[in-house]
């Protein structure tokens, strides 16, 4: 099967040569940062022999590596292409001091990780103070026009059979709940669910009307060309959601209705996935039912969130991404480990698909190279032995 | 426990915000003592709270409101804690250098405070050198490290040995806590005792200020 041709069998669930493979992007490469000694990616390229690779590019929340070396990704068997429309938050400040974020929120590094300066929000009490936050994006700032950007994808398109997915992090499109944090800071964005409801979709619905515009202009550039959309929605930790099911599905899920709707209105054949780490059982029928494709990430370390138990819950309902535990089994195991752990997985998921291989979040500093190699290699040998 | 005080309870229990200042003020009119409003009704409460959240009952949001509840309390009978002395000790608490998660930081903080603790809460990213002016500036009694990362779990070693190195590491029980860590971690790096959940900080913590 061609590349693009097994991705989407795989998230259709509709029979596949092999697992499909993903390195890359926001949700599943791995770490590095010009301020760190070590440098994980530098690591990775010199283990490979590859010495003229770009300098990293990373996104606004943490150091991973969105520009990973062609040479790489097609040594390890990767069937996916990530591209970038114009006016993705991709940088770092040359000096290593914060740098100015989506929504006007300011990112400072700490390790390999951004984190806000402050949360401009934390103190806000009206509705009208959110309607008149300054920070909002302009969707009609020239940095959203998308001249340039169909041809770039349309280059990939006929030149390549990748499948090609496209991150909504232009203009905070697709960060709702993460954006919400930042602007308001944990607790508070914890407290309004509860107590100032109508705070938390005052600025949920200004995130659509100032949004919207952008996804528009990203989707009439290039909507046609693109195979998988990825939206952010975070709000795990390993042991369960931050909030209850009642509160998920009253405060949350319908604004993840709204964007998977307004992508898939436009772009009918795209799938969709949600970036959404940690423990989130309760919320995965609820966004299966609303027309999500792939729920990222399958973390196997957080509670309920074992493969097989995902697979035999939701198996008929969605697909998913990720699945490859990078807390123990990529820093602390052997080759031997990982191969193990592929070819138990590959046999969960089956000749159906459902499946998109994965690490389970961006690869962490202490993994060495020699484990990243072996679960690629593994994958590429035992993919297709369901 | 009489009606009010089990009202008391309830609101902690409930983050009922709204209500909680004129129940101070209704607990203070009959004559309750501030150690008793804390121990027989905040503590109760907020207990409550850290077991509905361990059973799966109660999420974050449940507990942030609960803990606004303790602060509206806290702070209106700072005026009488002094007088009647009852601050069981000082925490020094901080996510070490190079990372950047907070709530389980924040919980840990809140519950401690809400049984009775003064917390200096030194947030995200936090030296050795921070830790160690806290400790010494406030004359802590405990330190609590927390950390998500295994790349950054071992930087509660290095405080430790800065603590050792300035003379401080007698004068101070530590408390660590974080997803990849364990006992077995915790006795590794020197510390007293691991949590796994700020209902843990809260029993080490008494037990600690109990032997000493």
């Amino acid at each position: 099967m061609k590349p693009r041709d097994r991705v989407i069998a795989a998230i259709d669930r509709k029979g596949i040569d092999r697992v499909p493979i993903d390195f890359g992007g926001a949700c599943c490469s791995i770490v590095d940062s010009p301020f760190q000694e070590l440098r994980p990616y530098k690591r990775l390229c010199d283990y490979l022999g590859i010495k003229d690779y770009e300098e990293p590019i990373s996104g606004p929340f943490m150091y991973e590596v969105d520009n990973i070396d062609e040479r790489i990704l097609q040594r390890f068997g990767v069937d996916i292409r990530y591209v970038y429309p114009n006016g993705s938050p991709l940088y770092f400040d040359p000096q290593g001091g914060a740098v100015v974020g989506v929504f006007g929120v300011r990112m400072k590094p700490v390790g390999f990780y951004g984190t806000p300066d402050r949360h401009p929000m934390r103190n806000f009490t009206t509705i009208e103070e959110v309607e008149n936050y300054p920070l909002y994006p302009d969707p009609e700032d020239p940095v959203y026009d998308q001249a340039g950007f169909r041809e770039r994808v349309l280059k990939l398109r006929e030149e390549t059979d990748y499948a090609i997915a496209l991150e909504l992090a232009t203009g905070g499109i697709g960060y709702t709940i993460d954006i919400m944090i930042s602007l308001f800071g944990m607790e508070r964005f914890l407290y309004n669910i509860k107590k100032r409801p109508d705070l938390h979709h005052a600025f949920l619905n200004k995130h659509i009307r100032v949004t919207d515009p952008i996804l528009e202009k990203v989707l009439t550039a290039a909507g046609d060309l693109i195979d998988i959309f990825t939206i952010f929605s975070d709000f795990g930790t390993m042991q369960g959601p931050f909030m209850s099911e009642e509160d998920y599905a009253r405060h949350i899920k319908p604004y993840e209705s709204s964007l998977i709707g307004r992508i898939k209105r436009r772009a009918p054949h795209a799938r969709v996935m949600m970036h959404s780490c940690g423990s989130i059982v309760s919320a995965i029928s609820h966004r299966a039912e609303v027309g999500l494709d792939v729920q990222n990430p399958m973390n196997p370390l957080a509670k309920n969130m074992e493969p097989a138990h995902l697979k035999e819950q939701f198996g008929e309902m969605i697909s998913f991404h990720g699945g490859i535990d990078i807390q123990r089994l990529l820093p602390f195991g052997t080759p031997k480990d990982i191969a193990d752990k592929v070819r138990e997985m590959v046999k969960i998921f089956g000749s159906a698909g459902g499946w998109i291989a994965a690490p389970s979040h961006n690869i962490q500093p202490d993994t060495p190279p020699e484990n990243i190699v072996a679960l690629y290699d593994a994958l590429l040998e035992y993919g297709g032995e369901f | 426990m009489n009606d009010l005080m089990k009202q008391f309870v309830a609101i902690v229990e409930q983050g009922k915000v709204e209500k909680a200042d004129k129940m101070v003020n209704a607990l203070l009119d009959e004559n309750y003592s501030v150690q008793q409003i804390v121990h027989e009704g905040l503590v109760i409460g907020l207990d409550l709270v850290g077991q509905k959240l361990d059973e799966g009952e109660y999420f974050l949001p449940d507990l942030v409101i609960s803990g606004e509840v303790a602060q509206i309390v806290l702070e209106k009978l700072k005026p009488h804690f002094a007088k009647e002395n009852l601050t069981l000790g000082t925490v020094v608490a901080g996510t070490v250098y190079g990372d950047v998660h907070d709530i389980g930081l924040n919980l840990v903080a809140l519950t401690l405070e809400g049984s009775g603790f003064k917390v200096v809460n030194l947030g995200v990213n936090t030296s050795k050198e921070s830790f160690i002016r806290a400790v010494r500036e406030e004359g802590a009694d405990i330190l609590a490290m927390s950390a998500l990362l295994t790349t950054t779990m071992s930087y509660m070693k290095e405080v430790i040995q800065a603590l050792e190195e300035n003379n401080l590491r007698d004068k101070v029980k530590i408390i660590v806590g974080g997803a990849p860590l364990n006992d077995e971690y915790a006795a590794v790096i020197g510390a007293d005792a691991y949590g796994a959940s700020a209902r843990d900080a809260v029993l080490f913590a008494n037990a600690f200020v109990a032997a000493k």
